[in-house]
């Protein structure tokens, strides 16, 4: 399995299981605190039951009032069974249940649920044991585990969804670059081998050398662009003035073809990557032949050549930081994104531009804050 | 001698090897994409192809089932657990992944040309004639007795023949992986091969590497 597959499985199982956990403590949490809550409610009214019917039961025995009393519980889902010494005066249980004094008890009879009170004092002749069904609680709580299952499943396939195109994003350029980096090495391999072993003419020695040093460079180029891509996607950049003019200047003597118009302008910026930058966008251009101008505008720096033509899909894609397909282009494709990605650290933009006619214009749009 | 088709778009990569075919005594026809390729398989009779999977035009999976009759070593970056199946299930006699040793690359594409019957199991240096599939070693129709030792080294510089191979190999080559021998054990044995077949001019010493066999 690869590497980034176990790292996903791995984060997306400690994901569930700590998520779950969670999840159903604060659930069971939750539903123990609703029961205590109907737990104290019934104590209350219990005491109340029990003030009430002593104070009737001294005035007014036997009477209508205690039977409308029994009643309206009962619709309230309370009943009652009063003792006076052994005798039993009433009972409206529903099952008869038989506790100690001063006890508060969940009794779960026949699919139902019910708090179960006695606790009378030595004052009062009345014995009251008093029993309310919370059954109604038990639904409540099986709905809200539901309602929590489903959310869990949910919340966590978006999550697993997530966390599995991020981590196979990451690991995407990785085997890109792995997969670069192999044909060259393969190529220096085979003909430092070649040179080694076999009976060499003068030209195949030649030959062979010229393949190992030109790999060597391609490597060297893709490692280059790995640093400082991982540089600019890691670390902060170091903003200094650059004067554009300086900048033409040394371009120009660098690349015979470039011509440059005299600029007044500063930027602020990374140099090394400003320059990495454009030593790109201009070695990209100088591949068509043809003279390339080197001018600045108000807003950014724009490179132009007529003698380059982009193609309309291969435009779209440089514009859009996409991959090129490495067989449509010279070279690995890597530096329009590298520039791509110096532009965005920047807080700039890339822009590609491209008629038959006019050539391809490529502007370097700065921030208003980085340039002066 | 057999015909060999080389499908691999790296320039480089194609070159090197068609050079090397070259030189252990193939014939390399060399195409960079699978359309090519197709055009070469109409054209000539080959006996084998090299192909690389990663094409500019069609998937090297499918080029595959176009060769029919011919067997195919895929040689590819692609290392792929499920590549490999793939390859191997669509027909592909070998697969071989880069970077690889040019030395494994020879003694595959011999082993597959034995295995199709494409190569006769006869190899003539000047006036010396291995028969591979008997073991005998003969120099002007007198048959000349080798040691186990010496006929391994005599066949493996053969196969491999203008390439150099390193003391090391020729010692894994006639001893076995297990034998942790001196390096001078190769060079007695081959003085001895010299002396036996009157090769003195072809089997040449390359320095500090080893030995190989010039035709």
């Amino acid at each position: 399995m690869q590497l980034w597959k176990k790292n996903f499985l791995l984060t997306f199982s400690m994901f569930l299981i700590i998520f779950n956990i969670g999840l159903f403590y604060i659930t069971s949490q939750f539903s123990e605190n609703e029961l205590q809550r109907e737990v104290e409610t019934a104590i209350s009214e219990y005491e109340s039951i029990s003030y009430t019917f002593s104070n009737i039961y001294k005035d007014d025995s036997g009477s209508r009032l205690l039977d409308y009393l029994y009643s309206q519980y009962s619709r309230d889902q309370i009943y009652l069974k009063i003792y006076n010494g052994n005798k039993l005066i009433k009972s409206t249980l529903p099952i008869d249940i038989i506790q100690d004094n001063n006890k508060i008890g969940i009794e779960k009879i026949a699919n139902s649920k019910y708090i179960c009170i006695t606790n009378y004092s030595i004052n009062s002749p009345l014995q009251i044991t008093f029993m309310k069904d919370i059954s109604f609680l038990t639904q409540k709580q099986q709905e809200r585990l539901l309602s929590t299952l489903v959310v869990d499943f949910l919340l966590s396939l978006f999550v697993g969804i997530m966390l599995y195109i991020t981590m196979k994003q990451i690991n995407k350029p990785v085997s890109n670059i792995s997969h670069e980096l192999r044909t060259p090495l393969t190529n220096i391999q085979g003909y430092a081998q070649y040179l080694m072993t076999v009976k060499t003419s003068e030209e195949e020695r030649f030959f062979a050398s010229e393949y190992i040093l030109k790999e060597a460079r391609n490597m060297q180029e893709i490692i280059d662009k790995l640093l400082i891509m991982g540089n600019i996607r890691e670390g902060e950049i170091n903003k200094t003035k650059i004067s554009l003019q300086q900048l033409f200047e040394e371009l120009a003597e660098e690349y015979p073809n470039v011509r440059i118009q005299p600029t007044a302008k500063n930027i602020y910026g990374d140099k090394m990557l400003i320059q990495t930058l454009m030593r790109n966008l201009i070695s990209n251009s100088e591949r068509s032949g043809g003279e390339i101008i080197l001018y600045a505008s108000e807003s950014s720096i724009i490179l132009e050549n007529k003698d380059d033509f982009i193609d309309k899909d291969i435009l779209k894609a440089l514009n859009k930081n996409l991959t090129v397909r490495a067989e449509n282009i010279h070279g690995y494709g890597q530096g329009v994104h590298l520039c791509h990605e110096i532009m965005k650290r920047h807080k700039g933009s890339l822009v590609y531009e491209s008629t038959q006619k006019k050539g391809t214009k490529v502007e370097v749009i700065f921030h208003p804050l980085l340039r002066n | 001698m057999a015909n060999i088709l080389i499908v691999e778009d790296e320039k480089g990569i194609n070159e090197l090897i068609s050079r090397t075919l070259k030189m252990t005594g193939h014939n390399s026809f060399q195409a960079y994409a699978g359309l090519e390729a197709l055009d070469v398989l109409n054209n000539q009779n080959l006996d084998l192809v090299l192909l690389d999977i990663n094409l500019p035009d069609i998937s090297g999976f499918s080029l595959i089932e176009r060769f029919k009759n011919i067997p195919v070593i895929c040689v590819t970056a692609r290392d792929e657990i499920k590549d490999r199946i793939r390859g191997l299930s669509g027909g592909a006699e070998d697969y071989i992944i880069k970077p690889f040793d040019m030395e494994e690359l020879i003694t595959r594409v011999q082993v597959v040309l034995r295995r199709s019957r494409k190569e006769e199991g006869l190899i003539n240096i000047a006036d010396v004639q291995i028969n591979i599939d008997k073991r005998i070693v003969t120099k002007g129709n007198k048959e000349i007795k080798l040691t186990s030792q010496e006929y391994e080294l005599l066949e493996a510089l053969a196969i491999n023949r203008n390439i150099a191979l390193s003391r090391e190999k020729l010692l894994d080559i006639a001893w076995g992986m297990d034998y942790y021998g001196d390096f001078r054990t190769v060079d007695v044995h081959i003085r001895r091969l010299r002396k036996k077949l009157e090769l003195e001019n072809n089997i040449k010493t390359v320095f500090k590497y080893g030995y190989r066999l010039e035709l």
